[in-house]
C-alpha cells in the first residue's frame, strides 16, 4: 500500500455525488471540499476529477452550467440531477454494504 | 439513454466542447494561483506552482477528448466485432436469417421497382401531368376511341386544351430494304401530335401542313431504328425509304426515349382518314390533349361533355347516348389489369416479407433464450442494460445489413426475371431501371426494423432479474414469455400461409377455368398469320378484300390444307374495329347500338367451325357485293332484338343504305379469352371500304404448321411480293399468348405460396424442436416411469398441432373479409370449390404435421438415461 490516498475505484463518483448533493459547485471547489472533509486524507488529482465529472455528466447524474463565482470569475458549476440523486442513494447503500463487508473480513483476519 | 445521445451530440459539436474544457481548465488554474497567492506566494511563483499542481493542460484536454468521443465509437466497433463473432459461431443461423431477409426484402423490392417504373412514375414527357386521353363512352358502357368527325368537333369546340392531336394506336407498316418485307410498329398521327406531347425531333423536323394531308409521302423515325435498320446513315434526311410499297421521305428523327403510343413504335406517318373512316359512326382514332395550365380533369370532363351532348342531339344515329371520358394519359397507356395484378403480387410479396420477419424474430428469440445464461452472467459482471441492448441491436443490424445487401442483388435479378417473364405484356419496360432511392428506402426500413427487433429481444429478458435468468438455464424450462411470443409468431405465419395458399388455389382454379372457357370456335388444327399489304398499292377497301378472297382460295388448293379464310380482326389476338349500328324501325334515340365490325371471306365460319344458330351464311351474290347482307352474333341479337326475330331485320352502318340480317352466329371470344363477347356484325369482305390493309388468315389443316407455312408464304408472295407476313402461330399458341399474363401471375403466386408453406413449416419446426428440447428431462422421466413412445409423441405433438389449428382458423377467418377483394384480381370468378379448399387444408396439415412430428419423434427417441445423467 504505497499510495494510501488512492481512492478505491468508483468511490470518487460517490464522493462527488455526496458533495454536490449539498450545493452546486465548480471543479476546484469540489477538490478542495474533498480534501477538507477527509481531513486532508484524500487528495483528488485534477487528472482524475475532471474525467469523473464528465462521465457523471454524460450519465446525466449531474449537469453543468457556467456561472460567475463568488470571486467574480466565470466557472462551470456542477449540480445533481434527480437521476443523480437516485443514483446517489443506491451508490451510498452499495458503499455501506461493501465497506461493512470488507471491514468484517479485515477484522476477522 | 441520455448518455447515448450526449455522445452523438459531442461528436457533432466537437469544437464547442473543446473550448468548454479549455476554459474550465483555465478557471481551475486561476483558482489554484489565487490560493497560492493568498498563502503569500509571489505572483510568478504562484503561477508556476499552479501549473505544477495541475499538470499539462494539453495532455489533460487530450484525455478528455478521448473520454468523450472514443468511448462511443470504440463501443460501436466493439459491438459490431462481437456481433460478427457471435454470428460466425453459429453460421447456420446467420446464413438462414440472412437468406430469409434477403428473400423477403428482395421479392418486395423487385415487384415494387416494377410498379414504380410502370405505374407510378410519370411518362417521360414534359409536363406529362397535363396530358390526357379523351375517350368516348357509349350508352352500353363501352369505352372507344373517337370517330374522325367527333375528334374534329372536340378539337374545335373545347375550351380546356392548349392543343389536341389524333392518332391511330398500333399501326403496322411494311418496311422493305432488299430481302423480305418486314412489319414494323408505328402510328399514324396528326400534325400537332408531337407539339402536344412536347417532343422535338433530334434531327430534321415534323410534318408541315401540306405533308399532314398526304398519307405516304413522309415519315419520322425513332433514333435507334435509324441506327439499327438504316446503319445510322448520316444523309438519311435527304433520302427516301420504302414504306408500304411507296418511296417515303424521312423528314425527322425522334429521340430513342420517345415511346408513344407504344414501347415498340419506331415510325410515325401522317394520319389521313379515307372512305368509311371519315364516318361519324366509325371509331378508330385515339385523341390526346394537353390541358391549359391550371385546368383540372373534372373541368375538362365537364367541358367535353357539353360538346358530346350537343353532338348526341345533332347526330342521334351515331352519337345517341355517347359521353366523353377524360383520363390521364399515364393511366390510359396502362392496362388496368396489369396494374391490379402487380398490386396483387405486391400484397402477396408483403405477406411473404412479414413471414420472413416473423421467422427471423423467432430465430433471434430462440437464440436469445439459449443465451440467457450468458446475458445473466454479463449483467452480473456489471454490463449495463444499455450496453446489452446495444449489443442486441448491433447483432440484428449486422444480420439485416447483410440481408439487405443480398436483397438488392436478388431484387435486381428478380426485376430482370419479371421483365423477361412478362415480355410484350409489360408496358414501358424500357423505362424500368434500378431505383437507388428505393434501395435507400429499403435500407432505412430494414435498419429501423433491426433496431426494433434488437430492442424487443433485449427488453424481453430484462423483465426478470438477472439471478433468475442464470438459474433458469440450468433447468432449461426456458423463458415462457419468449416461447409465447414465438408461438404467436408461428400462428401468424401459418395464417399467412393459409391466406396465400387459398388465394393461390383460387387463382389457379380461375386460371384453369380460363383455359376451359368455350371460345365459340374449334381452336385445334388452326394455323393463323397476319398479312400486311403495301397500302400504296391497295388503296381501296375492295382491293384489300379482293386480295384476301383470292389468297384464301389459292391456299385452299394447297396440298394438306383443308380450307382457308381471312378476317380483318382475328378473334382473341386483335380487337378495336368497331362503331355504331342503327336498327330500322326504332325511335331515333334508341336505335344507335355499338358493335364490333368484322369482314370475312367466304369460308370463314366453316374454317373456324363457328356454328350458325339461325339463318344462313352469305350467298355468293352477297359475297360478291351485289346484295347487302350481315350476320350478327348471339349477344347482338339478344341486346338489340331481345325476344324478337332478327332475321330479315334491317340495319345500317357508316352509310345510309340498309343491310339485311341473314343469320345469327354463335358468340366467339373477341378481345381476349376472359372478356365476355360484345355485339358483333359480320359482313362480306367485298363490302369493306376502309383502308387498314392488315388482315389475318386462318387455315384449317391436320398437318403440322411447320410443314405448311413455306407453301402458304409462297402463295401469298406470288400474289403480292411486298406483303409482309408475321405472327405465324397455331390458334393454340394464340390462346396461350393471350393468357400469358394470367399464367405469370398464377406461376408467381404458386412460387409465393410454396415459399410461404416452407417458411411456416420452418417456423413451426424450429419452435417444436426448441420446446421439445426444453422438455427432454420431463419426457425422460415420463419414459422411465413407463409412458409409451406413442404417448410421448402425442404429448409433444399436441402442442404443435394446436398451433397449426390456431393458424388455420385465423387464416380462414381472415379469408372471409379478404375474398371479395381477391375476386377483383382473379381472371374468371369461380365459386368457392370444396375440393380446392380441402386440398389447401390437406397440404397445410401435411406440412404442419411433418414439421411437428419430426422433432417430436427425435425428442422421444433421445436416450432417457443420458438425459437424466446430464441433469
Amino acid at each position: 500500500m504505497s499510495k494510501p490516498t488512492d481512492l478505491v475505484q468508483g468511490t470518487l463518483d460517490l464522493l462527488i455525488l455526496t458533495i454536490l448533493a449539498l450545493e452546486p459547485m465548480h471543479g476546484w471547489a469540489i477538490a478542495q471540499r474533498i480534501r477538507q472533509m477527509s481531513g486532508e486524507a484524500l487528495l483528488v488529482g485534477q487528472s482524475a476529477l475532471y474525467p469523473a465529472l464528465h462521465k457523471l455528466e454524460q450519465l446525466a447524474w449531474i449537469e453543468a452550467e457556467w456561472k460567475i463565482s463568488e470571486t467574480n470569475r466565470r466557472a462551470k458549476y456542477y449540480s445533481l440531477t434527480p437521476t443523480g440523486r437516485k443514483a446517489l442513494t443506491e451508490e451510498a447503500a452499495n458503499w455501506e454494504r461493501l465497506s461493512t463487508a470488507i471491514s468484517a473480513i479485515v477484522r476477522a483476519v | 439513454m441520455p448518455s447515448f445521445f450526449t455522445r452523438i451530440w459531442n461528436v457533432l459539436r466537437w469544437g464547442r466542447l473543446d473550448d468548454d474544457v479549455r476554459e474550465e481548465v483555465e478557471t481551475h488554474l486561476a483558482l489554484i494561483e489565487e490560493e497560492e497567492r493568498a498563502n503569500g506566494i509571489a505572483s510568478a511563483e504562484a503561477r508556476r506552482n499552479a501549473r505544477l499542481r495541475f499538470g499539462n493542460p494539453a495532455v489533460y484536454r487530450e484525455q478528455m477528448r478521448e473520454a468523450n468521443r472514443a468511448i462511443w465509437l470504440d463501443n460501436l466497433w466493439q459491438d459490431l466485432r462481437f456481433a460478427s463473432r457471435q454470428l460466425l459461431r453459429n453460421p447456420g443461423f446467420a446464413l438462414g436469417a440472412v437468406l430469409l431477409l434477403a428473400l423477403g426484402i428482395g421479392v418486395n423490392a423487385a415487384i415494387f421497382t416494377i410498379i414504380r417504373s410502370v405505374v407510378l412514375r410519370p411518362l417521360a414527357l414534359p409536363e406529362s401531368d397535363r396530358l390526357v386521353s379523351v375517350l368516348q363512352r357509349t350508352k352500353g358502357g363501352f369505352e372507344t376511341p373517337q370517330s374522325w368527325p367527333d375528334l374534329l368537333d372536340l378539337r374545335e369546340g373545347n375550351h380546356v386544351f392548349e392543343s389536341t392531336a389524333g392518332f391511330q394506336q398500333d399501326t403496322t407498316f411494311i418496311f422493305s430494304s432488299g430481302g423480305e418485307a418486314l412489319n414494323i410498329k408505328g402510328s399514324r398521327v396528326t400534325r400537332d401530335y408531337f407539339a402536344t406531347l412536347g417532343v422535338q425531333p433530334i434531327a430534321g423536323r415534323v410534318f408541315d401542313a401540306a405533308e399532314g394531308e398526304g398519307r405516304n409521302r413522309v415519315a419520322m423515325l425513332r433514333e435507334d431504328f435509324w441506327k439499327t435498320a438504316l446503319g445510322a446513315d448520316p444523309a438519311i434526311l435527304q433520302k427516301n425509304i420504302l414504306i408500304n410499297g411507296q418511296s417515303t421521305a424521312v423528314i425527322g428523327i425522334l429521340p430513342a426515349a420517345f415511346r408513344f403510343p407504344s414501347t415498340d413504335s419506331v415510325i410515325w406517318m401522317p394520319l389521313v382518314p379515307v372512305g368509311m373512316e371519315r364516318n361519324r359512326g366509325f371509331h378508330a382514332f385515339s385523341m390526346l390533349g394537353r390541358l391549359k395550365p391550371g385546368v383540372t380533369l373534372t373541368q375538362a370532363q365537364a367541358d367535353l361533355e357539353i360538346i358530346m351532348s350537343r353532338l348526341a342531339r345533332e347526330y342521334p344515329d351515331q352519337n345517341g347516348g355517347h359521353t366523353a371520358k377524360v383520363v390521364r394519359l399515364q393511366d390510359w397507356s396502362l392496362d388496368e389489369h396489369i396494374r391490379d395484378r402487380l398490386v396483387f403480387l405486391q400484397i402477396a410479396a408483403l405477406a411473404l416479407f412479414l413471414m420472413a420477419c416473423a421467422n427471423v424474430s423467432s430465430l433471434l428469440l430462440a437464440r436469445y433464450s439459449a443465451r440467457r445464461a450468458e446475458f445473466g452472467v454479463r449483467m452480473a459482471l456489471g454490463a449495463s442494460r444499455m450496453r446489452q441492448m446495444r449489443q442486441h441491436v448491433a447483432e440484428s443490424l449486422l444480420l439485416t445489413g447483410l440481408g439487405c445487401m443480398a436483397a438488392v442483388g436478388l431484387a435486381w435479378g428478380g426485376v430482370r426475371f419479371l421483365i423477361w417473364l412478362y415480355g410484350d405484356e409489360m408496358p414501358r419496360a424500357s423505362e424500368i431501371s434500378p431505383d437507388w432511392k428505393l434501395v435507400g428506402a429499403v435500407a432505412a426500413v430494414t435498419i429501423g426494423g433491426a433496431v426494433a427487433i434488437g430492442f424487443t429481444t433485449a427488453l424481453h429478458g430484462q423483465a426478470k432479474g438477472l439471478g433468475t435468468s442464470i438459474r433458469e438455464d440450468s433447468r432449461t424450462t426456458a423463458g415462457m414469455k419468449g416461447v409465447l411470443t414465438r408461438k404467436s409468431l408461428v400462428v401468424f405465419q401459418i395464417a399467412c400461409a393459409v391466406l396465400l395458399l387459398a388465394a393461390t388455389g383460387e387463382t389457379l382454379q380461375s386460371f384453369r377455368a380460363l383455359l376451359q372457357v368455350d371460345l365459340g370456335f374449334d381452336r385445334r388444327h388452326l394455323i393463323t398469320m397476319r398479312v400486311n399489304l403495301p397500302s400504296a398499292k391497295y388503296r381501296q377497301g375492295a382491293e384489300i378484300a379482293g386480295f384476301f378472297e383470292k389468297t384464301a382460295t389459292d391456299m385452299s388448293a394447297l396440298p394438306g390444307v383443308g380450307k382457308a379464310a381471312a378476317i380483318n380482326m382475328l378473334p382473341i389476338a386483335e380487337w378495336g374495329f368497331n362503331g355504331s349500328v342503327n336498327v330500322e324501325g326504332l325511335p331515333p334515340l334508341d336505335r344507335a347500338f355499338f358493335a364490333e365490325y368484322r369482314w370475312i371471306t367466304s369460308d370463314y365460319f366453316s374454317v373456324m367451325a363457328i356454328p350458325l344458330l339461325r339463318g344462313r351464311i352469305f350467298l355468293p351474290e352477297e359475297m360478291s357485293g351485289k346484295n347487302k347482307a350481315a350476320i350478327v352474333n348471339e349477344t347482338m341479337a339478344r341486346k338489340v332484338w331481345g325476344e324478337k326475330d332478327p332475321l330479315g331485320a334491317h340495319i345500317s352502318m357508316f352509310s345510309p343504305e340498309w343491310i339485311t340480317v341473314v343469320g345469327i352466329a354463335r358468340d366467339v371470344r373477341q378481345t381476349s379469352v376472359s372478356a365476355a363477347p360484345s355485339p358483333e356484325v359480320y359482313m362480306p369482305a367485298k363490302s369493306y371500304t376502309g383502308s387498314f390493309p392488315t388482315w389475318s388468315v386462318v387455315i384449317r389443316s391436320a398437318l403440322p404448321a411447320e410443314s405448311l407455312v413455306p407453301g402458304i408464304r409462297r402463295a401469298i408472295h406470288s400474289e403480292e411480293p411486298e406483303a409482309a407476313v408475321d405472327h405465324v402461330k397455331t390458334m393454340d399458341e394464340v390462346v396461350a399468348d393471350s393468357v400469358s399474363a394470367q399464367r405469370i401471375v398464377a406461376t408467381l403466386l404458386l412460387c409465393f405460396a410454396g415459399l410461404a408453406l416452407v417458411l411456416a413449416g420452418l417456423g413451426l419446426y424450429s419452435l417444436v424442436t426448441f420446446t421439445a428440447a426444453a422438455r427432454l428431462p420431463e419426457l425422460a422421466i415420463r419414459g422411465a416411469l413407463g409412458a409409451t413412445p406413442r404417448a410421448l409423441i402425442q404429448l409433444v405433438g399436441r402442442e404443435g398441432m394446436a398451433l397449426v389449428a390456431a393458424g388455420l382458423i385465423t387464416g380462414l377467418v381472415a379469408m372471409i373479409p379478404l375474398r371479395p377483394l381477391l375476386t377483383k384480381y382473379v381472371f374468371e370468378v369461380t365459386p368457392v370449390s370444396l375440393p380446392a379448399f380441402v386440398l389447401v387444408l390437406l397440404v397445410l396439415l401435411a406440412v404442419g404435421g411433418a414439421a411437428v412430428l419430426v422433432p417430436a419423434i427425435r425428442a422421444v427417441r433421445t436416450d432417457p438415461i443420458r438425459v437424466l445423467r446430464q441433469e
